[in-house]
């Protein structure tokens, strides 16, 4: 086999395996499915040239995930960091209920909208979270308490959490 | 997946196309390309290709028969040139990824000199450039008017490098609350004029500027508060949330503002948005600075202002109290003082210069020990008490003052890592600097929750001990906004 084909299979099963979880990420990083798509190949591409080989399919994905978060980042330097950048995205096919939800996440400062996001879509514990996004997990924790406190606040009675 | 109403709607958002082949190839391709580590490596290579591919043409002046030396982009390349003083040229492939990103002045070659580009798709690599030109000042709030130009040029011109750029520059402009306007000015060439934003916020209830020739005599803000701040009994499981823990706090709910005509004000109708769920603090910052802009507050004010925070605690209060006093030095009010009021729930700003109407003061609060102005500057000894009290000073300003985070940088004793967007580590190192042997403990009582109620008891035994009982000789300690921080000095 060739190294193109091992590349292509490869690429294809990672893109299909992962694909969906850097793009979110990544979008919850930069609020844009277009920038979010470029870091997603980014990624991709850089999985493909460092060949990194892990244990298990976890620390995989995790590598993966610390690299999206970096490649956002690097975006979104300090400058901007701090400033919440309003939805500009036509997202007017999403229900009102998952707008408002969304449109709210998006708006609160990264330091905790990455945080709720890869708590609960991803269901990483706190200490992986603070692996991934380089911080103390104690800092963590904190963000993830303050957001999800903000998250209740908002939507008050509609707010639901399952675990 | 742990299921809320976040993962609900983030899984609906929608992305342009799956990974098909082409994009699979592409990716494919650039992760074959040589990885190269350096700019200047680049942009040798670039220099290379050009001379190799014969790319380089001679330009003949025919009035003096001198030649010069045009670069000619890259066989299907693509080149947008941004202006803005710096002038920075980005050349892409035909996939939109970069090939070089280059200073074509001394301001742009500065600008982005030691960043690798190498892999950046174009939006990226704008993204970037842009940062770099908000960090440098060359786009700022105080912009009053700027033109930035967008030239395209080589083999292949495609208009979406001009319209992704605009849209990167003017979402950033925007972000500082500038009005753009993009002309299109030749088939090439996009200008993007930046201007202070002129418009008024459409409130037909805000409250208005004051009018200098019938100022109100007097003012009465109340902040209506959904919670209590360093109360034993504000910290524990919360009784209407099974499975949250409360860890005590002081957040608003709403802010009433009424003035002697009887005209009541809201939150939203005296700062423009929304401060419900603000820290008091904030709150109290937000209000003050709007009535300041507007014109209420000034060193000839007629009359007086209230600030009532019903069910407030007193350490709550004094902080707030001190706060008050920071906000007029700041904003050079100096005629106006701050004191607490006939109500064990409210404080007054009065103007000095009316003797007659300044209210009774309680003489246990004590007015603002530092400045501004001695925080950023001055040796203060490092006693317990200077320590608490800088504490305190630094948290309200932290919590609320802008910019006031990178100014206390080089002096600060301690710090509150989650309000400073900091971990930790940092956040010691920071106090190592400063020539400071700390011992921060910054833990939020909620995230206990996460460990369970062993936990939780744990940290009730030990972070509460410090906080209601004795603090120890050479500790100084404070507690804001469910915030606890126990800073060990390294001199008693």
């Amino acid at each position: 086999m060739s190294d193109q084909s091992v590349n292509s299979q490869e690429l294809k099963t990672l893109v299909h395996d992962y694909r969906d979880s850097i793009l979110r990420l990544a979008y919850a990083y930069l609020k844009n499915h277009h920038d979010a798509e470029d870091v997603a190949q980014d990624v991709f591409v850089a999985f493909l040239r460092s060949h990194p080989s892990f244990p298990h399919d976890g620390a995989k994905k995790s590598w993966l995930m610390t690299v999206t978060a970096n490649k956002c980042r690097n975006i979104l330097t300090s400058a901007w960091k701090k400033r919440s950048v309003p939805l500009t995205e036509d997202l007017s096919y999403l229900q009102e209920e998952d707008l408002n939800v969304l449109s709210f996440v998006l708006s609160l400062d990264e330091h905790y909208r990455i945080p709720i996001h890869l708590y609960y879509y991803e269901g990483y514990s706190i200490e992986e979270i603070a692996k991934i996004i380089d911080a103390n997990p104690s800092t963590v924790g904190t963000r993830l308490a303050r957001g999800r406190k903000l998250l209740k606040n908002k939507l008050g009675e509609d707010y639901y959490e399952e675990e | 997946m742990k299921k809320n109403n976040y993962t609900d709607a983030i899984q609906k958002v929608r992305f342009s196309e799956d990974f098909n082949e082409k994009t699979l190839s592409a990716i494919e391709k650039r992760a074959k390309k040589p990885r190269i580590r350096t700019r200047i490596i680049a942009a040798a290579a670039v220099f290379v290709m050009l001379c190799i591919g014969g790319m380089l043409k001679l330009v003949i002046d025919p009035t003096t028969g001198l030649g010069t030396a045009e670069s000619v982009p890259v066989q299907n390349s693509s080149v947008l040139l941004l202006s803005i003083n710096p002038q920075i040229e980005f050349t892409v492939d035909e996939t939109d990824m970069i090939i070089s990103v280059v200073g074509k002045n001394e301001d742009g070659t500065a600008l982005i000199e030691g960043i690798d580009f190498t892999g950046y798709s174009f939006r990226n690599a704008a993204t970037v450039v842009v940062n770099k030109l908000i960090e440098n000042n060359y786009i700022s709030v105080l912009d009053v008017e700027k033109t930035i130009t967008l030239s395209l040029g080589g083999e292949n011109r495609r208009e979406n490098l001009m319209e992704d750029m605009s849209a990167i520059l003017s979402a950033a402009a925007q972000s500082y609350e500038l009005s753009v306007e993009v002309q299109n000015t030749t088939e090439n060439e996009f200008q993007i004029l930046l201007a202070q934003n002129q418009e008024e916020v459409a409130n037909e209830n805000a409250l208005p500027e004051a009018d200098p020739a019938q100022m109100p005599e007097y003012m009465k803000i109340v902040f209506e508060l959904t919670g209590k701040v360093n109360r034993p009994e504000d910290i524990g499981w919360d009784p209407e949330n099974p499975g949250v823990f409360r860890a005590g706090y002081t957040e608003v709910a709403d802010v009433w503002l009424t003035i002697e005509n009887g005209k009541k004000y809201r939150a939203s109708e005296i700062v423009e948005f929304d401060t419900a769920g603000d820290w008091l603090n904030t709150s109290v910052f937000q209000v003050m600075n709007s009535l300041i802009k507007k014109g209420y507050i000034t060193n000839d004010m007629p009359g007086t202002i209230s600030m009532g925070m019903p069910g407030c605690t007193d350490q709550k209060y004094e902080e707030t109290m001190r706060l008050a006093g920071l906000i007029l030095q700041e904003a050079g009010v100096n005629a106006v003082t701050v004191s607490s009021g006939p109500k064990e729930d409210a404080f007054i700003l009065t103007p000095q210069v009316k003797d007659s109407q300044v209210l009774p003061t309680d003489a246990s609060v004590a007015p603002a020990k530092y400045t501004m102005e001695e925080l950023l500057n001055s040796k203060i000894n490092k006693n317990m008490e200077d320590v608490s009290q800088l504490q305190m000073e630094i948290l309200s300003l932290a919590f609320t003052y802008d910019g006031a985070v990178e100014k206390l940088k080089p002096r600060l004793w301690a710090v509150v890592p989650d309000v400073m967007g900091m971990d930790g580590d940092e956040a010691i190192a920071l106090c190592r600097e400063a020539g400071f042997e700390p011992r921060v403990v910054m833990e939020h009582l909620e995230w206990f929750e996460h460990d369970g109620p062993e936990r939780f008891e744990f940290a009730k035994a030990n972070i509460g001990k410090v906080i209601y009982q004795d603090v120890p000789p050479g500790s100084a300690i404070d507690v804001a906004g469910g915030f606890q921080i126990n800073i060990v000095t390294d001199k008693p």
